[in-house]
């Protein structure tokens, strides 16, 4: 589905709409509200810096998620980096959900499941948060990752049955 | 069983803002965007502009010519102007003749 107002369209108009969603995918890759921010920011710069680029794309919506998305990604590899871990390790991601101010930790089995996902590898914790969280269609996955439809489709299956034996695992 | 832990938590994490967070981050954002130098576009997308531009240069300039050269044919503000013209057209006559007879007179020089 190809839309018909990149040409119009202004960074602030892009703000308005896709801040909330956003700062939300990228809150559930980074954990932490303040590193969230920063990544908002930074995603929104990209953004604006590569405004004429939205024209050849096929949604507005992917194009946005996906430099979102990468920006996420380039931060927890810095991050990894830094702390020297492994890409996938998940228990920085879990001690800072843990840890951070703005964590509410009324609900154990919702703390609990947020844990689970954090325990999936990054391709399928995106993947995941993507269809279930932000009800995306598997093609825009597909876009948003740079992957085939039929591997966003498999990569949330397992995710799926990954979170579903961690609750058990720890309930 | 395992679908039922997905009914059970539904959408909801644990992730929580400050109060009034989304409304002053949209504020931020735009202050932040504001604040980015102007992204210069790659010309060889706006090469209508430039065509367009050079049409509206090259007429602009092909009329204005027109208009100097040839005042009669239009406008005010040549009308005004027209009666001390014509004045100095024909006081001059006199000194064009002067200049006809010079340019005889180099006629005749053996160069």
């Amino acid at each position: 589905m190809r839309l018909f107002r990149p040409h119009s369209v202004t960074t602030e108009q892009l703000i308005e709409q896709y801040h909330r969603p956003l700062y939300w995918h990228i809150r559930r890759m980074v954990v932490s509200h303040d590193d969230a921010q920063d990544v908002l920011q930074e995603t929104f710069i990209q953004i604006h810096t590569h405004l004429d680029e939205l024209r050849k794309a096929d949604s507005e919506r992917a194009w946005v998620y996906r430099i979102a998305t990468n920006e996420a990604l380039q931060w927890l590899r810095s991050r990894h980096e830094f702390l020297s871990l492994e890409d996938d390790d998940a228990s920085p991601l879990i001690n800072t959900l843990m840890a951070d101010t703005y964590t509410d930790t009324g609900d154990a089995l919702v703390l609990l499941m947020q844990e689970a996902i954090l325990t999936l590898p990054t391709m399928q914790r995106t993947v995941f948060n993507l269809r279930y969280y932000d009800e995306m269609p598997y093609e825009e996955i597909a876009s948003v990752t740079g992957s085939s439809v039929g591997a966003a489709k498999t990569n949330y299956h397992f995710a799926k049955e990954k979170i579903s034996n961690y609750i058990l695992a720890h309930q | 069983m395992k679908q039922d832990i997905f009914t059970q938590v539904g959408k909801h994490t644990p992730y929580r803002t400050p109060e009034g967070f989304f409304d002053q981050q949209e504020q931020t954002l735009k202050k932040v965007i504001r604040s980015q130098p102007s992204v210069v576009r790659p010309l060889h997308r706006k090469w209508w502009y430039a065509a367009a531009a050079s049409l509206i240069l090259i007429g602009g300039i092909y009329g204005v010519s027109r208009l100097l050269m040839n005042p009669s044919t239009g406008s005010s503000l040549y009308a005004q102007d027209s009666a001390p013209v014509y004045s100095q057209t024909s006081s001059a006559s006199d000194d064009w003749s002067d200049f006809a007879d010079a340019d005889l007179f180099m006629d005749n020089m053996n160069w």
